[in-house]
């Protein structure tokens, strides 16, 4: 099956212009690897997430924004005085306006959550999103990945939020 | 040349003397005893007489290479006694006839060696030299620097990390001749001494070994030339640093790279005026503007002393007020300029920080993918058990390819950001600086106003005015001067950075008659391989051994390692260090002539080993070798049998210990002088 690239170069070529490919311009961005969305997705739930029972644990929306910061760490600075800020509404409103659009917007973790649930790696039971302890796949993948020192940077990310108080208002909105 | 003739070690214990002597002759022998008959102990004295204790990683004159038995206690028909005094002996014959006889305490005054020549007419003279201490440099009183004039072993300069010179040493030439039985067969010259910090001296003692000394006066300027070239980069570009962050600091950014040769950049730099540069790019002479300057303190001068006023003028106040208005407009738009070029930064910078970490992930994702970690290639429904198409839920998973292209792609936009920050800097210290300028300025026509301002009548008021001029011109001349000093600096650097980079004498390559002795050594190397049995040679490859240029052995280009078994790593050292040898003779180089290999079997039950080993020894490279080789070994009686069979020299000593108590229970530590020298031949 032919790519894009290829057809586009097809349809130029009937034409007089000369086609010239930078293949690295059309790459897209690792943020739309289904693997490393599953990685981060994983890493969330292993650093932030509760055991309860036979599940880990942890609330959808805290996972939405923590995975989306993780995949962003430059971005901790600005969740920081969005905590800071969260007493104040008029402050909190302005110091949240970029990251909360970005991140409730977010539509390919809700596919990524879907996908997962789909194959009954996660669970969604009551605003929570739940691991089967047993599972394997992505504590597979985290633990292979942590082993071999790979995502550092995500992981630290994700450990720094947990140091940022978050609370239900910041992520429910108003 | 040089042939061992014997070792000697002897010494006094509370049981009375003791000692153990090993004869030697030239050409193949194996020495054959039991473990733990003394044979490491008469190796270890090898290197101990010849002041070369720094290969077994110990400090000067420490005798801890030797066992306890000459050192603390020594055990006779099972029990144990003191030591009370210890020294061991080594006799050297040199191919013209003289003899040397080297002593040296191991329990005692380990730091000295006493040394006695004994000529062809049997006349001795003995010296007694230090071992270590200035061992190469004191003319009377070194060891080294007697033993290489009795070797006829000319000095050799190397260079060492620190940019100095140090000489090679008996201790970097020792392992390549004698390989010990717990370091010397782990790696070809495992035994090499790297705490002097000389350079590629494993090279150096290879070349020197060969006869090679112009190839080592080679590298010798090779190296003295690339430390030279490193230290020139590198005072070219702090210079180069200096000089743009210096004229950035008054307003001016040129391009002043120290990339490229040292030729090249010494070519490039040799047309730098920057003098000129200032007058094409900024349009600024600062002759001319010191100049104008004076010309205008004169005029000042001038009118503030002799010049009439007009009492009617009344545009004092007015041009003074004028002047800080404009003075606050210019300064206003330099601060919003630098606020914006501030905020560029800090943006670029956060930019640059998202592309690392962005950078980052694609590399690690990279990896996932490479390496096949985690990755999902089947899931399936957990109900109906069909295959789970993650596009059904609009999302894929990358090629490793297509995140290679994004790597790439990062890592042109992290470059490209890299150098707009750069720039972006510059321009902001620019802005920076001349704010500076403006506000000095700025400050002084607010006090010339207020001046102006208080003064009554328009006269007081001139005069005023005049006065803030010439002062404020009067500072101007200072700084045109200070840049113009500056400026000469600089120059003068530049220029004096040029005469050195083109006085600089690059190095010369290899001389054309050391490929010889090399070629001597590859091929005397892959014969010696192919008798050993190395199971990466054959007779079908012998032309494909090769040595590179750290002298590593190469097979079809690629180094020659342990194939087939893990004992070809000591048929490998042993090899290499005989056909070292071979080599130096067939091209009349510096190696003694001497090789001692302590436990080539290494104690292996392999017997594929052994039996290679046996028979390497039994052919004619190694029976008919024109140097002294003597293998200590333990061989089991069969193996002695088969090897005297086959023509080769086993020497089994007698007893079981080397060590043994003196027949009469008196001394035998007789001073080294009076010590009588038996010639043997």
């Amino acid at each position: 099956m032919p790519t894009e690239s290829q057809i586009l170069s097809e349809l130029l070529a009937g034409t007089s212009a000369a086609p010239y490919v930078h293949p690295e311009r059309i790459a897209p961005s690792t943020v739309y690897d289904l693997q490393y969305r599953m990685f981060v997705v994983a890493a969330c739930l292993r650093v932030s997430g509760k055991v309860e029972g036979a599940f880990r644990k942890i609330s959808a929306n805290k996972l939405r924004l923590l995975q989306f910061v993780a995949m962003r760490p430059w971005l901790l600075d600005v969740v920081r005085e969005w905590s800071a800020s969260r007493k104040d509404r008029q402050r909190s409103l302005q110091s949240s306006q970029s990251l909360r659009r970005g991140f409730l917007s977010d539509g390919m973790h809700d596919n990524i959550i879907d996908y997962l649930v789909a194959t009954g790696c996660l669970f969604k039971q009551k605003g929570q999103i739940a691991e089967p302890i047993s599972s394997v796949i992505l504590s597979g993948l985290f633990d292979t990945s942590e082993k071999d020192g790979l995502f550092t940077t995500e992981t630290d990310a994700i450990r720094e939020l947990n140091e940022i108080v978050i609370t239900n208002d910041m992520l429910e909105g108003w | 040349m040089i042939t061992l003739e014997s070792i000697k070690v002897f010494g006094k214990s509370t049981a009375g003397n003791f000692s153990g002597e090993l004869p030697f002759k030239s050409g193949l022998q194996v020495i054959s005893a039991d473990n733990a008959f003394g044979k490491s102990l008469s190796v270890t004295t090898v290197a101990w007489c010849l002041g070369a204790e720094t290969v077994f990683g110990l400090p000067d004159n420490d005798p801890s290479c030797f066992a306890l038995a000459v050192r603390d206690e020594i055990e006779f028909n099972g029990k144990l006694f003191a030591v009370v005094s210890s020294s061991c002996a080594v006799s050297l014959l040199h191919k013209d006839g003289r003899r040397l006889r080297l002593t040296r305490p191991i329990k005692g005054d380990c730091a000295k060696i006493t040394a006695e020549e004994i000529a062809k007419d049997g006349a001795v003279r003995t010296s007694v030299f230090s071992a270590r201490y200035r061992t190469m440099q004191d003319e009377t009183g070194g060891f080294q620097y007697f033993f290489f004039a009795w070797l006829g072993w000319p000095h050799q300069k190397t260079v060492t990390f620190k940019g100095g010179e140090s000489e090679i040493y008996a201790e970097n030439l020792l392992p390549l001749f004698y390989i010990d039985q717990d370091e010397g067969w782990t790696d070809i010259q495992s035994l090499q001494v790297s705490r002097y910090g000389q350079q590629q001296i494993g090279e150096f003692a290879i070349e020197y070994l060969l006869g090679g000394l112009d190839a080592t006066a080679a590298r010798v300027a090779q190296l003295r030339s690339a430390q030279m070239t490193g230290a020139l980069k590198e005072k070219a570009r702090i210079l180069a640093d200096r000089v743009v962050v210096g004229l950035i600091g008054y307003g001016w950014r040129i391009e002043m790279s120290s990339f490229g040769s040292i030729t090249e950049l010494a070519d490039r730099w040799q047309a730098i005026s920057l003098k000129d540069i200032l007058a094409s790019n900024f349009d600024v002479d600062l002759g001319k503007r010191h100049s104008s300057l004076r010309e205008r303190v004169e005029k000042l001068r001038q009118s503030l002393t002799d010049a009439p006023i007009d009492v009617e003028d009344v545009s004092a106040p007015v041009s003074a007020s004028q002047r800080v208005i404009e003075l606050k407009r210019r300064r206003h738009r330099l601060s919003e300029d630098a606020s914006t070029s501030r905020s560029q930064v800090e943006q670029t910078e956060v930019l640059l920080e998202s592309l690392e970490d962005r950078l980052s992930a694609a590399e690690d994702l990279f990896r996932l993918k490479t390496i096949g970690i985690g990755r999902i290639d089947h899931i399936e429904c957990p109900t109906c058990h069909r295959d789970l198409d993650p596009a059904t839920f609009a999302l894929n998973s990358q090629s490793s390819e297509s995140i290679e292209n994004h790597i790439e792609a990062l890592k042109r936009d992290r470059d490209l950001l890299s150098r707009n920050l750069v720039s972006m800097k510059a321009t902001l210290s620019i802005i920076y600086s001349e704010l500076e300028v403006v506000s000095s300025e700025f400050r002084e026509a607010e006090r010339a106003l207020m001046n102006v301002t208080s003064a009554v009548g328009t006269v007081r008021e001139a005069l005023a005015q005049t006065a803030a001029e010439l002062a404020s011109a009067e500072r101007s001349i200072d700084r045109v001067l200070e840049i113009s000093k500056n400026i000469e600096v600089w120059q003068s650097e530049i220029d004096a950075w040029v005469r050195e980079a083109k006085g600089v004498t690059f190095a010369m390559t290899a001389p054309s008659d050391f490929t010889s002795k090399k070629l001597a050594f590859a091929e005397a190397l892959a014969n010696y391989l192919l008798a050993f049995g190395h199971s990466a040679v054959s007779s079908n490859n012998l032309a494909d051994v090769s040595l590179n240029e750290q002298y590593t052995p190469m097979l079809n280009q690629k180094r020659l390692r342990s194939l087939g078994s893990a004992s070809d790593q000591s048929r490998l050292i042993a090899a290499y260090t005989l056909a070292l040898a071979q080599a130096s003779v067939k091209v009349d180089g510096l190696h003694p002539g001497l090789v001692i290999l302590d436990e080539p079997l290494q104690q292996n039950p392999d017997p594929k080993h052994r039996e290679r080993f046996l028979s390497f020894l039994s052919k004619e490279l190694a029976k008919k070798v024109p140097f002294q080789v003597v293998i200590f070994t333990s061989l089991r009686q069969g193996e002695i049998t088969q090897l005297r069979r086959g023509g080769v020299s086993v020497v089994t000593p007698e007893g079981t210990k080397f060590l043994t108590l003196d027949a009469r229970h008196e001394s035998t530590e007789v001073p080294a002088e009076n010590t009588p020298i038996t010639p043997q031949s």
